[in-house]
């Protein structure tokens, strides 16, 4: 009989605390892991044969010890980068990727379990690219895109389609020396094109000529929406500061709620957080607004959001559905 | 593309200036075996609510970010919803 929510995430998690309350709340049982950890602190055994043919076995946490097979739901938010870190280089290597595939490869091949997301999933739903062939195969509308390492072909999209912006697939590397940086989505012209772009891949896209930016979050068959609006009207509103930007909430055009159920049924998730750009558009007098679809990040942010604890709520109930007691 | 400057791909120049990074605000963490929830506190041991404004937002925006899909993405701190995946195998 399957009776624990396996939480699979960092000590650090603020997020994974807030879903956590709300299993406690509906009394369930949580095991809280961090695959990191693996080692004295976390200890796993797994067994499967032709006459056992599902992984049983047990994991144990300092507070926890539980049977895989009891796990009914996994809440795979944000496990840390393995560390292994007394090893020398080649040892740690050899024990990051051991580790990835036996423990995580265990952790998403529980049986009768729920994820929510299954990391597989994410994985395959973060790639933009694919994102935007979904979501157009879906009847989404979509900004112009070029994806290329070609300079000639990156300047004829730019000059066809100006204002263009550029956006990294994945953000700026990380540091190591105590700073931060960030790649900012950015409009830019044919003069600031040159021969360095062939290195690798780059990602531009016609510029929408947005009014705001909605933020839609579906958390099983729940769909929670906000207007985000910046004071200077910034085009990346991250790059500004969060605690200035306005969140309203918004109303979602009932063929577009349709298509992004399709869109998380393609990638076989759960969950997902929705990234549009409104436009204002004028119908003769009828006002209404254009969504555009900008990308869909399968282990969103959300804790964030003014809906957070209803949020924390939807999560707890598609965790438990149809196998809670 | 300058000759006396390393090469690098074009996007990295799009990158913003180098930032300290912010401190969180808070000290250090305890876990809750009962709960399975982790605490926060301050320097003077004092319980930092992390659900409460910009605590809230700062550790859900440019903090907790660590994990790819396999756990092997990376922890940087930066204000940015996505995850990077820098140090997968």
């Amino acid at each position: 009989m399957p009776q624990i929510v396996l939480v699979i995430t960092s000590a650090e998690d603020v997020t994974a605390n807030l879903v956590i309350e709300a299993l406690n709340e509906r009394q369930a049982y949580v095991a809280r892991v961090d695959p990191a950890d693996v080692g004295p602190e976390l200890m796993f055994s797994a067994y499967i044969s032709s006459h056992r043919p599902e992984w049983i076995g047990r994991l144990r946490s300092p507070s926890r010890d539980i049977a895989l097979e009891d796990v009914g739901a996994v809440y795979y938010r944000r496990p840390s980068p393995w560390r292994f870190e007394s090893l020398e280089k080649s040892a740690r290597d050899f024990a990051v990727t051991e580790a990835r595939h036996g423990l995580g490869g265990l952790l998403a091949s529980l049986p009768n379990c729920r994820y929510v997301n299954h990391p597989a999933n994410i994985g395959r739903a973060d790639f933009k690219v694919a994102q935007l062939q979904v979501a157009t195969r879906l009847g989404l509308r979509v900004p112009a895109t070029v994806v290329s390492n070609d300079l000639d072909a990156i300047r004829k999209f730019v000059v066809d389609h100006e204002p263009v912006i550029y956006k990294s697939f994945r953000g700026a590397p990380r540091a190591t020396d105590g700073h931060v940086a960030a790649i900012w989505t950015q409009r830019i012209t044919p003069q600031d094109l040159d021969d360095s772009l062939s290195i690798t891949a780059h990602l531009f896209q016609e510029e929408v000529r947005k009014t705001a930016d909605a933020r839609v979050t579906v958390i099983g068959r729940t769909v929670f929406a906000s207007r985000i609006t910046t004071p200077d009207g910034a085009l990346d509103w991250r790059s500004g500061d969060w605690g200035e930007l306005v969140h309203d909430q918004i109303y979602v055009p009932e063929p577009i709620k349709k298509a992004l159920r399709a869109y998380l049924d393609h990638f076989g998730l759960v969950f997902g957080c929705f990234d549009f750009a409104l436009e204002a558009s004028d119908n003769g007098g009828q006002k209404s607004e254009i969504w555009t679809f900008i990308e869909c990040n399968p282990n969103g942010q959300w804790g964030w959001l003014p809906d957070s604890n209803a949020m924390a709520d939807a999560f707890a109930d598609v965790l438990l559905e149809g196998w809670w007691p | 593309m300058s000759n006396d400057r390393p090469m690098q791909p074009w996007g990295l120049g799009r990158m913003t200036q180098r930032l300290p990074e912010v401190l969180p605000p808070y000290e250090t963490t305890s876990f809750d075996p009962a709960t399975q929830l982790t605490r926060f506190y301050d320097a003077g041991g004092a319980v930092v609510d992390m659900g409460k404004g910009t605590n809230r937002s700062f550790v859900t925006v440019t903090v907790s970010r660590g994990g790819g899909g396999d756990g092997s993405g990376g922890a940087a701190q930066v204000a940015d919803d996505s995850e990077n995946d820098s140090a997968s195998d």
